[in-house]
């Protein structure tokens, strides 16, 4: 059982069991998806598109679930936002062709970049989060700390760390 | 003791190793399943785990918003009401009638009463018995006519050609 939801039945294809998963999730997966996709017909089609996916080939999406590794809301508003970028996706107008565009715009100056050498392991994973938390996302450190679930005195170090690196690493090359 | 460094040190640091980064970059790593990013929302994952999810949203940080969206709704953020019609849509994916084998029934035929093989015998032997007395009588009749002095007349009349308005015909369309 997970949220009070029979997983068994329901992949088992019990009518009841679905439909009564349908009206206790459904609005779960709208509020999930209402950032990213016009409130409406478009936010209904993304949520019959979650489902479909759902119920599809058997289940064997839903199959996968496990309520042991997390919540069922947890993993359904995962699923529901994954849908909605892949039906953008799909939905995007096509690029224009490459014979469309004028010869000159392509040609392509033969410049060869030599690939800057960097250490694979120059920075620990979630020192590039914390990075990129920081300089892409605009996110200050509190926010950081409450996404990574640790204390923003963690984060400040991990940060200072990371420039640490990078300074010794960069700080030859760039002078 | 290294010197602290200012904030647009740290930014031009930072886009150094992006572009590093971006170079050097082999194949996108593969996203995810839904499971282990709902597992890393909530904080479920061993350090190691959290590190490989980590990895990934530091090149893929839009996904991040999706982590935090499911964590928020962990939280019990409140959901929206779908339309009645979405939900019909949704719950239509899977078909009310069961799967299940119905047997065929065989309808068992009623033992015939002894009533009912009474009247059938009955009536075949009634059948029986009238038709022998109807050939017996059939056949007597045609025994008196061939040997009694009446019966040449009779049998002439009724085995010879006709007369009257008939014979005329007859003549006429024998010529």
């Amino acid at each position: 059982m997970a949220d009070d939801i029979d997983l068994a039945s329901l992949t088992a294809g019990d009518k009841g069991a679905w439909d009564g998963f349908v009206r206790r999730y459904a609005g779960l997966i709208l509020s999930a998806v209402r950032n990213l996709v016009r409130e409406g017909t478009e936010a209904e089609d993304v949520l019959q598109e979650v489902f479909v996916r759902l119920c599809k080939d058997d289940f064997r999406l839903l199959k996968t679930y496990d309520p042991a590794r997390a919540g069922l809301s947890t993993w359904l508003t995962i699923v529901a936002r994954s849908t909605t970028r892949d039906v953008q996706r799909r939905h995007r107008p096509p690029q224009s062709a490459l014979d469309d565009v004028p010869e000159r715009l392509l040609a392509v100056v033969d410049v060869h970049f030599e690939p800057l050498k960097l250490p694979k392991d120059l920075l620990s994973p979630r020192q590039q989060l914390v990075l990129t938390l920081l300089y892409e996302r605009d996110m200050d450190v509190a926010e950081i700390a409450k996404t990574l679930g640790v204390d923003p005195q963690t984060v400040r170090s991990t940060h200072h760390k990371a420039m640490l690196k990078l300074r010794a690493h960069f700080g030859p090359e760039r002078q | 003791m290294t010197e602290p460094m200012d904030k647009a040190e740290e930014i031009a640091l930072w886009r150094h190793w992006r572009r590093a980064m971006s170079s050097a970059a082999g194949e996108a790593a593969p996203a995810p399943d839904p499971l282990l990013l709902a597992a890393y929302a909530e904080h479920r994952l061993s350090e190691t785990a959290a590190e490989q999810v980590e990895a990934w949203l530091a090149v893929n940080p839009e996904a991040l918003a999706d982590v935090l969206a499911a964590r928020e709704s962990k939280l019990g953020q409140p959901s929206v009401q779908p339309p009645e019609a979405a939900l019909v849509r949704a719950m239509g994916l899977v078909p009310g009638v069961t799967s299940e084998v119905v047997p065929f029934r065989h309808t068992a035929r009623p033992a015939l009463s002894w009533r009912i093989a009474m009247g059938r015998v009955a009536v075949a032997a009634s059948l029986l018995v009238v038709s022998l007395l109807g050939f017996t009588l059939g056949t007597d009749a045609y025994t008196n006519l061939l040997n009694g002095g009446q019966s040449t007349a009779l049998g002439q009349d009724l085995f010879d050609a006709p007369a009257g308005i008939f014979s005329s015909l007859g003549e006429e369309t024998s010529s």
